[in-house]
């Protein structure tokens, strides 16, 4: 890996166990993900393998009876002011400070989008709450009157007193160095007006009537449109989509997807996008990190993936995918099931399935290597 | 039947349209009341061919029930044609509302110990009969099979009551109240209903004016009776009330429930109108009139009172069950392999709809045994000297400065078993609740 | 206009319920004894008897009698209540209602502001001692005999204060008459006629200190219905989807319980707040009782036991009546709380 500066996450041997009554679930188990500024990773894997855990792990947002066991999730920022790059162990954040970093740093969309937005407030209240919430108002009233003196200005018929409004709106401009603390009031009409260019941000019909309608009034593609503009409305440096698209139809789907990498490059965030469909990953992510019962078994960047996996469960992954001028009779399977988390096989998880397994498989777990040149594997027998 | 209406024997002249009005209503009472008769007649006789079908045992008694079943006919009928009769003559008694109340509660009273005792065998046989080794073999491995996850839930089950203190803490109660009510005989110093009237008014703790009765742990109320042997003796009473009200409200309650939510339409629209209007009273008020209009204060009318306030709540809550279950797949999917209606409803609705049903009625349990010390508290129940609860509440208010303790006990017992029955209700809630259970 | 049509469907609706109530209970009253006996001695002669019954329309079939009494209830005359001086029965609810309504407004006020705190309280600390004790507190609420409560209450804070001579809670009736000889009802509501009419704070006092145990006597059931909805919901709350969203976005726990959650949880619970409203109703027979209030559960009582057909007619109708507003005000209060239900 190049040069930490460029990682804006870090998660290093990541472990978190659920207590429940049949016994220990280990979900999480030595999870190892870098993600670099400006980056989309995928995150894939089967299902149950611990993709939703794991994001919620790195947003400390495992409620009981799970519990973050170990590990360390650094969160790289660059300071606006001085350009320095200080890391901070997420882990180790007191839960005040944890606060600045959910949704004002790192924000995250959930898969459902019928059951997550709060059904009794307005749509522009949930994404202005979280707003005011992190950003301090005084650039945004400033702009929110600007732009309201130039409507004005623009109107036709002309409003009579032009000269005087101009030099107000100079005199606001001038300000734009060092806005002055606006009133309450003016923040929630400013967070408000924010919400509504965050829906307009993010491709929303009428955005001006949306903001004032209920999550049941919306489609599930408004809906989950909406979702990602409360993510987006602070500028997170990670922005965390944990099949964000898997409940739209297939329409709507690429057009979100397209939607987030149009966002990437306007907004500057790096995204990871959890998924189980590997078509998704291979047009929108230029990194992946592959999960297989709560580790990860081999990152690399997207093509390398793709043209040369290392480990035999990626392998059998991407056999299993249908390639379209391929005809088959049968899609190939990786034989054998998905692990019993309370009761996970020694050493390798993977070793019961693995055709490749030895015995060393059996008694010691293998751990994330570079084995070729920014591709990490996680296996004593890597398919090289 | 109201005195004052045979007082005036002489004919009453009724006029033209009046007279139909009146005859038309009285066919209509009358067909009601036949048809409630013959369905319970015809409920049993199937339940007696039954029981002697399959298991012909208890062939005498059936007899017996059978006889006193036609018999409740026989007068029914008579009852019914001598009316018509005296209606066709313009006779007063005839036109008395109170009339059918009588010959409804005749029926009832007539029929609920029988109805009670197959209640009883029926299940007592089955179980027997169920466990004879060449029967349990039909149906054990399958059962095993089948109960395997079910066995797992129970467990789970088990394992968070044990886990919740409140469960626990309201089962010990409940347990050692019902077992010291079944052994007050052994254990009370003082036989039911026993005075010393000398002994008035003693704080707990006194030793008897007569030297060879033993101390009153908890003193005694105004007449001398011994409050810690009365609390045990009225024990009985109480449990025994608030037991049989929940257990014929459930019954009758989910019954109607079940059929209104399972056939819907008019059925349905009727008797939730008619659960509106039983919501809409004041519960207390309506069992009031109830036990005056029962015509004598005592127990048992206090009992048939709470049983009619009471089923309307099971209705509504099986009803809305089953809606609920109707639409599940499983129900369409026993339809389409030929199951009938009536084996739809006893073999997959209702034992789907039996968690919320256990949950109010445990909790009920309690809410009876309130409302029913209550009314008697007020002067609805038995006449004083009765061991009951309420009662020695009611009696002892108006000694309430001179010997607190007469009112405490009494009221603290109600507080406790009550308390027990909605603390294992609220805790099973907690527990089978699917919304809460995996944490 | 939707919102008009939705009131208008629902009293409509109303209307098969208050007749059913109307039904039964005239028919049990029917049951309870004889209208004429009332009017009548063993001296009464007999033809004094029929010329009352005939006055009364006594003698008339009884399907008759009803239907005359429904023109009655229609024209304003409920009746006489023979229990009160033969007063009509109207003029004696609109003399007690206020005693009672005030009673029970504040034990409902009481109920709601302790209530709904607790069921957070508890439901926030699910399974800790601070549960575990709420629950046995509300549950107890459930299970508290009121009657015998009430005694209690009674013997300790007035008895047994009284007799060791220190400043106690008076245990019977609305004010002290003894020390405000001059008062006149004006609105019946004490509360508010000592402080507008009155202009006297220690009226004020008096009354509040008069409504005291009583009150928090019939506000202790609804405030365990209400701490126990409360907390379910709650828990159930909790767990929704949407709770996971909010605590996303960075906002503290107090945020997320006290505004996102709380906000859903309320809608089932004010439910629950309405129809407790019709329980008071019943609460306040014994407790008045017991604590001689002047008002409609203790006039209610005496009712019944003194066969008076007409109070026993007229109060269940009125409970009846109370029942389905408070019904209707609970469906409207529910349509501001969720964005989700629209009168359609
Ligand atoms: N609340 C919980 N209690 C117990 N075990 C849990 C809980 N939440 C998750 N797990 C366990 O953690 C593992 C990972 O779950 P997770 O939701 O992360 O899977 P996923 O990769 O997101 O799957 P999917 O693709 O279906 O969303 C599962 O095997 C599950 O058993
Ligand atoms: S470590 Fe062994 S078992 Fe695991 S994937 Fe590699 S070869 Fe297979
Ligand atoms: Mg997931």
């Amino acid at each position: 890996m190049a040069d930490t500066k460029d990682l804006v996450l870090e998660v290093h041997g990541l472990k978190t166990n659920f207590y429940t009554y049949e016994g220990v679930v280990k979900a999480l188990d030595g999870v190892e993900l870098f993600l670099r500024r400006g980056d989309t990773m995928g995150l894939v894997g089967e299902t149950g393998c611990g993709k939703s855990v794991t994001a919620r792990s790195i947003l400390r947002l495992v409620e009981p009876p799970g519990r973050v066991e170990e590990g360390e999730i650094l969160f790289r920022e660059i300071d606006p002011k001085t350009g320095e790059v200080n890391a901070v162990d997420i882990l180790q954040l007191d839960e005040d400070e944890m606060l600045h970093i959910r949704g004002g740093k790192i924000a995250i969309v959930f898969q459902d989008p019928s059951t997550f937005p709060n059904p009794v407030f307005r749509i522009g209240d949930q994404i202005a709450e979280v707003i005011l919430l992190h950003q301090d108002m005084k650039h945004d009233v400033l702009e929110m009157k600007i732009n309201k003196l130039e409507r004005i200005l623009n109107m036709n018929p002309p409003p009579v007193n032009v000269s005087e409004i101009v030099a107000h709106l100079e005199q606001l401009r001038s300000m734009r160095g060092n806005p002055p603390e606006p009133d309450e009031k003016a923040k929630k009409k400013a967070a408000k007006w924010r919400a509504i260019e965050m829906l307009k941000l993010v491709r929303m019909p009428s955005p001006e009537s949306v903001v004032n309608q209920y999550p049941h009034e919306l489609s599930g593609g408004m809906r989950q449109r909406a979702l990602i503009a409360m993510a987006l409305a602070c500028n997170p440096s990670i922005l965390i989509c944990d099949e964000a698209t898997t409940a739209l139809d297939v329409t709507v789907q690429a057009q979100v997807l397209n939607l987030l990498n149009q966002l990437k490059k306007e907004i500057g965030t790096s995204i990871i996008i959890i998924t189980h469909d590997m078509g998704v990953v291979a047009e929108t992510c230029n990194w992946v990190a592959v999960m297989y019962a709560g580790t990860t078994v081999e990152t690399c960047a997207t093509d390398e993936l793709f043209a040369n996996p290392l480990h035999p469960y990626t392998e059998g992954l991407l056999h299993a995918v249908p390639k379209l001028h391929e005809e088959r009779e049968r899609l190939p399977q990786i034989p054998g099931s998905v692990p019993n988390l309370i009761h996970p096989p020694s050493g390798c998880r993977f070793h019961p399935r693995c055709d490749f397994a030895t015995e060393i498989c059996k008694t010691e777990k293998p751990k994330l290597e570079e084995v070729q040149p920014d591709h990490w594997v996680a296996c004593h027998h890597p398919r090289i | 039947m109201s005195e004052h209406y045979f007082d005036d024997v002489e004919s009453y002249e009724l006029k033209g349209m009046n007279h139909l009005i009146t005859w038309l209503l009285h066919l209509l009472a009358g067909l009601v009341i036949l048809t409630i008769a013959s369905t319970i007649l015809a409920f049993q006789i199937t339940a007696l061919i039954a029981i002697q079908i399959g298991f012909s045992i208890t062939l005498s008694e059936s007899f017996a029930i059978g006889a006193l079943q036609l018999l409740i006919a026989v007068i029914v009928s008579y009852i019914l044609i001598k009316l018509s009769i005296a209606i066709q003559s313009s006779e007063l008694w005839a036109f008395s509302t109170s009339l059918y109340l009588n010959l409804l509660l005749l029926i009832l009273l007539a029929t609920m110990g029988t109805i009670g005792m197959i209640f009883i065998f029926l299940p007592i046989i089955t179980l027997i009969s169920l466990f004879l080794p060449n029967i349990r073999e039909y149906w054990f491995p399958l059962f095993k099979e089948d109960m395997g996850p079910r066995i797992k839930e129970i467990r789970y089950s088990l394992y968070l009551v044990r886990k919740s203190p409140l469960v626990v803490a309201g089962v010990i109660i409940i347990v050692s109240f019902v077992v010291l009510a079944f052994l007050a005989p052994f254990f009370t110093p003082y036989g039911p209903e026993q005075r010393i009237w000398a002994d008035y008014n003693l704080p707990p703790g006194s030793p008897s004016t007569d030297p060879n009765m033993p101390i009153h742990i908890w003193g005694t109320d105004d007449s001398g009776g011994d409050v810690f042997s009365r609390i045990f003796w009225a024990a009985q009473v109480d449990l025994r009330i608030s037991v049989t009200v929940v257990a014929v409200a459930v019954t009758v309650g989910t019954l109607i429930g079940a059929i209104s939510g399972f056939y819907g339409g008019k059925i349905d629209e009727l008797v939730m109108r008619i659960t509106d209007v039983f919501f809409a009273f004041p519960g207390l008020v309506l069992a009031m009139a109830i036990v005056m209009a029962l015509g004598e204060r005592s127990l048992d009318n206090i009992a048939i009172a709470l049983m009619v306030t009471w089923w309307p709540g099971y209705a509504r809550l099986v009803r809305g069950q089953v809606l609920a279950e109707r639409e599940k797949l499983y129900v369409e999917a026993a339809r389409s392999i030929g199951a009938s209606d009536m084996r739809i409803l006893l073999v997959h609705i209702i034992p789907n709809t039996i968690q919320p049903i256990i949950v109010s009625a445990t909790m009920d349990t309690g809410g009876v045994l309130l409302t029913a010390a209550g009314l008697s508290c007020i002067g609805f129940g038995p006449p004083a000297g009765v061991d009951e609860w309420g009662l020695m509440i009611s009696i002892g208010q108006f000694y309430y400065s001179i010997a607190p303790w007469a009112v405490f006990f009494p009221g603290f017992a109600i507080l406790m078993t009550s308390l027990a029955f909605n603390l294992v209700g609220d805790g099973i809630r907690d527990i089978m609740d699917p919304k809460l259970r995996r944490r | 206009m939707k919102l008009r049509d939705f009131i208008l469907r629902r009293m409509i609706l109303a209307i098969p319920v208050i007749f059913g109530v109307l039904v039964i209970t005239w028919f049990l009253a029917f049951q309870v004894g004889d209208p004429a006996a009332m009017y009548i001695n063993e001296n009464t002669p007999q033809s004094a008897i029929e010329s009352i019954r005939k006055a009364h329309g006594l003698d008339e079939p009884p399907h008759i009698q009803f239907i005359l009494y429904l023109t009655n209830l229609f024209q304003g005359n409920w009746g006489e209540s023979t229990s009160t001086s033969f007063r009509p029965v109207l003029e004696v609810i609109a003399l007690k209602f206020p005693a009672t309504i005030e009673l029970a407004m504040l034990a409902m006020f009481f109920a709601i502001i302790l209530g709904i705190p607790l069921g957070i309280i508890s439901a926030t600390k699910k399974d800790t001692v601070v549960d575990h004790f709420t629950r046995v507190f509300s549950l107890a609420g459930v299970s508290m005999p009121i009657f015998w409560f009430a005694l209690m209450l009674k013997y300790v804070f007035y008895y047994q204060l009284a007799i060791m001579g220190l400043p106690h809670l008076p245990g019977s009736f609305r004010y002290d008459d003894l020390m405000f000889p001059d008062f006149k009802y004006t609105t019946g509501f004490l509360l508010f006629d000592s402080i507008v009419f009155e202009h006297n704070p220690r009226l004020f006092l008096d009354a509040l200190a008069h409504l005291a145990m009583p009150a928090f006597c019939l506000g202790y059931l609804t405030l365990a219905i209400i701490t126990r909805m409360m907390r379910s919901s709650m828990l159930e709350v909790m767990r929704e989807d949407y709770i996971t969203l909010a605590r996303s976005k960075g906002l503290s726990e107090r945020v997320v319980i006290y505004k996102h959650a709380l906000r859903n949880a309320l809608i089932p619970t004010v439910t629950v707040i309405g129809l407790a409203f019709g329980g008071l109703m019943t609460g306040a027979v014994l407790t008045e009782t017991i604590f001689s209030w002047p008002g409609l559960g203790t006039w209610a009582a005496r009712a019944i036991l003194n066969s008076d057909l007409a109070a026993i007619n007229g109060f269940t109708l009125l409970v009846a009546l109370i029942f389905v507003t408070s019904n209707l005000i609970v469906d409207l209060v529910y349509g501001t709380l969720d964005p989700r239900i629209r009168y359609g």
